[in-house]
């Protein structure tokens, strides 16, 4: 077995344990033994528990939220290896190429436009499709204002990508401002956090993932190819520009639906592919597998981390937490970037 | 195998290439020079459909460029490109890619292209290489790469820029001889070398570009003079033999006497 595949086979295993793990903590003070009960007849492997009230809390509440925050951890960081892989910049990811801000910003104007009706969407809450939509529409902006000629510059890209997203935070406080009655989410959209969440989320995140996770395995040896640049894939016979606007989509898609459920968690797409890179090198299917897993690990934690760090069951949102360890981590990678070039 | 009429091709609203013809008959080493920025690169990225005509048509083995599909275009012509950024990938990642044109639409990479991505990075002496990753080979060992991966393309038609060109004297000599096999089992090559001596032993015939236009085009004995050379570089250049070889050699001539009367100096070419 190669030193990859053992790694994804680690990463993968650490999941459903992080998974059960992560039920333990909580305001409401339920015995260790209890949970794992619960957890087993959840899944039918022990009779059903006596106290219905902390079951609710474990499934409903806890369970819930820990699934969500894996899937989302790893939709973002799936986003983030797509994008770094056909920019061909290592500061690319949902956050900072205000792709989430845009996601924020078209799930919130279909709320104040009352289109989130499942009248708009049959059979799936129209959240995440305005969600993606945003996403996309910011991308193509933040792209037109970054092509000066025909050169795509780094740092031009992510300087794109910070004034959309300071921009279309105003437009969502300016939405929110006009809108009384839902102020209070204001902060959930601009720095995303996980309350709140229940199955519900999960169910209606979870075709994103699978399509935009997809998507991108399968397109991994064109990410390869286009990682070496548009003229050397037309020299190997790719069509670089329909394989880029595949990969585009598939990386709105998913930065889209995370930023729907969840809000703007930043810096996870940008930190999490920069790890197994470094790990593993660049080769994009193994890239893409590990950093999904790691992404929903991290995020897991974070989550588990933001409800339980402050005294008295007072919450951080779990997008301060990621900004916090991700921000630093961005201006190390910049200043890298400057002395190798 | 390839044809050119009237072609010219421009970045930018300038035009790179004007009015260029030729044709390249199946199985020819034909060697593309000329001075720096006479259009040599262009000409091989228009080839392998990378750049836009501007005017005139290509085909290639008896058929227009434009209505070949990219990965029926690639399986015919493959490049060696002079400039490409080495990606964070392993060598034999990069030489797989060779196979791309040759997989189907969401299917992957095979036992079968593997094999041959192997024996490509072989065949130019870096197997050695294969797990190293490509940002970390040395100038030399990229450009072997480079080559491997267009190898393993298994196209008939072989494009190279420079192929040779940062490689120490034996992997010179080994890359040449290499080309020299394939080229005698058939493959047609194309290739933009600024090393007159290595063109001069690698080629069977050489076109000149000057200013993106065709100034030359004949048998290495035919053009290979000190009259034509000269003209073409705009300094005085020696043509000599080879002391083993049956091919010419050019010689510059720097802090020499001037030329004496009579001697080499511009002259007349097409």
């Amino acid at each position: 077995m190669t030193r990859t595949s053992r790694t994804a086979l680690l990463l993968a295993a650490a999941g459903p344990l992080s998974l059960v793990l992560a039920c333990l903590p909580g305001p409401a003070d339920i015995p260790v033994r209890e949970v794992f009960s619960i957890l087993a007849s959840a899944l039918g492997l022990a009779p059903a528990p006596d106290d219905p009230a902390r079951a609710t809390v474990v499934l409903g509440i806890r369970a819930s939220r820990a699934v969500l925050a894996y899937g989302v951890g790893a939709a973002l960081s799936l986003a983030g290896v797509a994008f770094q892989g056909i920019l061909r910049n290592p500061l690319a990811d949902p956050f900072t190429l205000g792709v989430s801000t845009g996601a924020a910003f078209g799930a919130c104007l279909a709320l104040a436009l009352g289109l989130a009706t499942p009248a708009v969407l049959p059979l799936a809450d129209p959240l995440p499709f305005f969600g993606l939509l945003g996403a996309f529409l910011a991308l193509l902006a933040v792209l037109g204002l970054a092509r000066s000629g025909r050169e795509l510059r780094r740092e031009t890209l992510v300087l794109a990508g910070v004034v959309t997203a300071t921009f279309l935070s105003a437009c969502i406080a300016l939405l929110k401002a006009l809108d009384e009655s839902t102020v209070s989410g204001l902060v959930f959209w601009i720095m995303g956090s996980f309350q709140g969440r229940g199955w519900g989320h999960v169910l209606v995140f979870l075709p994103y993932l699978v399509l935009g996770a997809g998507l991108i395995l399968a397109f991994a040896r064109e990410l390869d190819i286009l990682s070496m640049g548009s003229t050397q894939a037309r020299l190997l016979g790719l069509s670089a520009d329909r394989a880029r606007l595949i990969l585009l989509l598939a990386g709105s898609l998913l930065s889209g639906a995370a930023v729907a459920v969840s809000g703007v968690i930043g810096f996870v797409g940008l930190v999490v592919p920069h790890l197994v890179r470094r790990v593993q090198g660049g080769e994009h299917r193994p890239l893409a597998v590990n950093a999904a897993l790691l992404g929903g690990l991290l995020l897991l934690w974070s989550d588990v981390l933001a409800r339980t760090l402050l005294p008295g069951g007072v919450e951080l949102p779990v997008g301060v937490l990621t900004a916090l360890l991700g921000g630093p981590f961005f201006c190390l990678l910049l200043k890298q970037r400057r002395e190798a070039s | 195998m390839i044809r050119l009429e009237n072609v010219s091709v421009g970045h930018g609203g300038r035009a790179v290439l004007r009015d260029v013809s030729f044709h390249v008959a199946r199985g020819e080493a034909v060697g593309l020079l000329g001075p720096n920025g006479s259009g040599k690169t262009t000409l091989l990225l228009t080839l392998a459909g990378a750049l836009p005509l501007l005017a005139g048509s290509v085909t290639l083995a008896g058929r227009p460029l434009s209505a070949l599909r990219p990965r029926e275009r690639a399986r015919l012509a493959a490049s060696v490109p002079q400039q490409a950024a080495p990606p964070e990938l392993t060598a034999l990642s990069v030489a797989l890619m060779g196979r791309y044109a040759h997989t189907t639409f969401l299917g992957g990479y095979t036992e079968a292209d593997r094999a041959k991505a192997l024996a490509a990075l072989a065949a130019t002496g870096c197997s050695h290489l294969a797990e190293r990753r490509a940002d970390r080979l040395s100038g030399g060992e990229w450009r072997r790469v480079l080559l491997a991966r267009a190898l393993a393309q298994e196209a008939d038609l072989l494009l190279l820029d420079e192929a040779a060109a940062g490689l120490d004297p034996a992997r010179q000599a080994e890359t040449a001889d290499l080309l020299l096999k394939r080229n005698a089992a058939g493959l047609t090559m194309l290739s933009a070398i600024h090393d007159l001596n290595l063109a001069a032993l690698t080629c069977r015939r050489l076109l000149f570009l000057k200013n993106g236009r065709l100034v030359l085009d004949g048998t290495v004995n035919e053009v290979f003079t000190e009259h034509h050379l000269s003209e073409i570089y705009e300094t005085r250049i020696l043509v000599s033999r080879h002391p083993l070889l049956d091919a010419p050699q050019a010689n510059l001539a720097p802090g020499a006497p001037a030329a004496p009367a009579g001697g080499p100096g511009p002259g007349r070419t097409r």
